[in-house]
């Protein structure tokens, strides 16, 4: 019997333990998981289940299969919706699957999965903004300043200086 | 908003001062003796004042590029910066990663004092996702350092894994066979991207027969382990099974040696006296695939 190996499965999520996502009470958000077949392996079938919805929170929207192709990539879709009494500080933990439709190949087939947790921290207040890029004041505009000032006042002493040498030769 | 408050303090103390001092040279209080002013302006170092990127994941397998862009100001002038001096690091202290790019390019003069540049950092597949520090440096063409570390990139979780051969299969066995070995194990898990697995769960299902109804290889007739024996976890019909020290962490799969590798080992300890003989499998009628599933 001939055995063909399996293609990778990969899955991107933009929040995890060590980088953590934000969301408000009562706010509505989808997040995108980004679904991935490296190339030459081959097309792969993904199905997308949610294991733990966090009490009804969170809900899958458009399709829960996806068809990879070898190299390319999909985003399936993850609807959250914080409750509106949720508390500053609280985590919300969605527990996702994702299992790659097995080819049935032998007397023993394999379908691989992985399970994983999504965690949403629940914070109140201003939004969170991840990557913000502040700029600081550009200081050669007040040394450009400073040395205005510097040459205001060495005016104002030569013109001092000036007035009294012309005094003393009268 | 307080830079502004300690110019106006400056101007109005400044052009106060001058005031004063022509007011009493004028009713000649003060007299002035000539004195020879000399003012040196030092040269300013570059500052690196915006650092813009976008998280990524890992590519499975690959390398992830991460286009960082930057744009640095000095006060003498585009022209004072030393381009070849640039540097982007990605520092993970905490899994003890440094990735950089020391030839950046630049894209293009945004005035006279600033100038833009892009700089592609690679990050590998097994390096650990989580938050890296952005640190930028680049000096002047008199030595002069700015830098900025202000940023955090996240490397997005990327799960990636490849499990080859994704069907096992053995010789033909007989009821007094023991401790039959499937003849294409051990199967193999990659784990290609940069999220350790800690944790296997198989979920064995029964194998039925090809002919006959209600005749079965018992998912209980099957022990599945991580070394090369009859000795590993003995599986249950529709139930998850934990394996004994499985696990796939992250590393660089061209190594070799079983680094970022699991293997997982097959065997039939025996079947059931009176199984018929035929074709079980797991593909037959009314079968179901075996359940591998690898927890973060």
């Amino acid at each position: 019997m001939l055995m063909g190996n399996a293609a990778a499965l990969a899955v991107t999520s933009v929040c995890s333990d060590l980088t953590p996502c934000f969301m408000a009470p009562s706010e509505e958000k989808i997040y995108d998981f980004l679904l991935q077949s490296s190339p030459g392996d081959g097309n792969i079938l993904v199905r997308f289940e949610i294991i733990d919805d966090a009490g009804g929170i969170a809900g899958i929207v458009g399709g829960n299969e996806f068809n990879v192709a070898s190299g390319e990539s999909v985003n399936a879709k993850l609807k959250v919706k914080i409750p509106e009494n949720s508390n500053e500080g609280n985590m919300v933990n969605v527990v996702l699957r994702f299992t790659q439709v097995p080819n049935n190949e032998g007397q023993v087939s394999l379908s691989p999965s992985f399970t994983m947790h999504f965690p949403l921290t629940v914070k109140t207040g201003e939004a969170v903004s991840q990557n913000a890029n502040p700029k600081g004041a550009n200081p050669f505009f007040w040394i450009l300043i400073a040395v205005v000032l510097v040459f205001f006042v060495l005016i104002a002493i030569t013109s001092i200086v000036i007035k009294n040498k012309k005094k003393n030769i009268a | 908003m307080a830079n502004k408050v300690a110019l106006y303090i400056s101007v109005i103390v400044v052009l106060g001062v001058s005031g004063v001092l022509i007011l009493l040279s004028n009713l000649e209080i003060v007299n002035f003796s000539p004195f020879n002013v000399s003012v040196s302006v030092g040269n300013s170092a570059p500052v690196v004042d915006f650092v813009g990127f976008t998280n990524i994941g890992a590519n499975p397998g690959g390398i992830a590029n991460v286009l960082i862009n930057f744009n640095v100001s000095d006060g003498n002038g585009v022209n004072d910066l030393n381009n070849t001096s640039t540097k982007v690091e990605l520092i993970n202290t905490g899994f003890g990663v440094n990735r950089f790019n020391t030839t950046c390019i630049n894209v293009g003069d945004i005035d006279g004092d600033t100038r833009n540049y892009n700089c592609e950092v690679e990050l590998w597949y097994f390096d650990h996702y989580g938050q890296y520090i952005v640190n930028v440096t680049i000096r002047d063409n008199a030595n002069n350092l700015g830098a900025n570390s202000t940023e955090l990139f996240n490397y997005q979780q990327t799960t990636s894994f490849t499990i080859y051969p994704n069907g096992l299969i053995w010789p033909a066995i007989t009821t007094t066979s023991v401790n039959i070995n499937s003849s294409n194990d051990p199967l193999i898990g990659n784990n290609s991207g940069n999220t350790p697995l800690s944790v296997v769960n198989l979920t064995g299902y029964d194998l039925p027969g090809a002919i006959t109804a209600g005749a079965f290889i018992y998912a209980g007739n099957f022990s599945v382990g991580v070394v090369d024996n009859c000795a590993g976890d003995i599986m249950q019909n529709d139930t998850g099974k934990i394996i004994s020290g499985g696990s796939l962490n992250i590393g660089n799969l061209s190594i070799g040696g079983g680094t970022a590798q699991e293997e997982l080992y097959f065997c039939i300890k025996a079947i059931n006296t009176g199984t018929p003989s035929e074709s079980y499998s797991t593909t037959n009628a009314g079968g179901t695939s075996w359940k591998l599933d690898f927890q973060i």
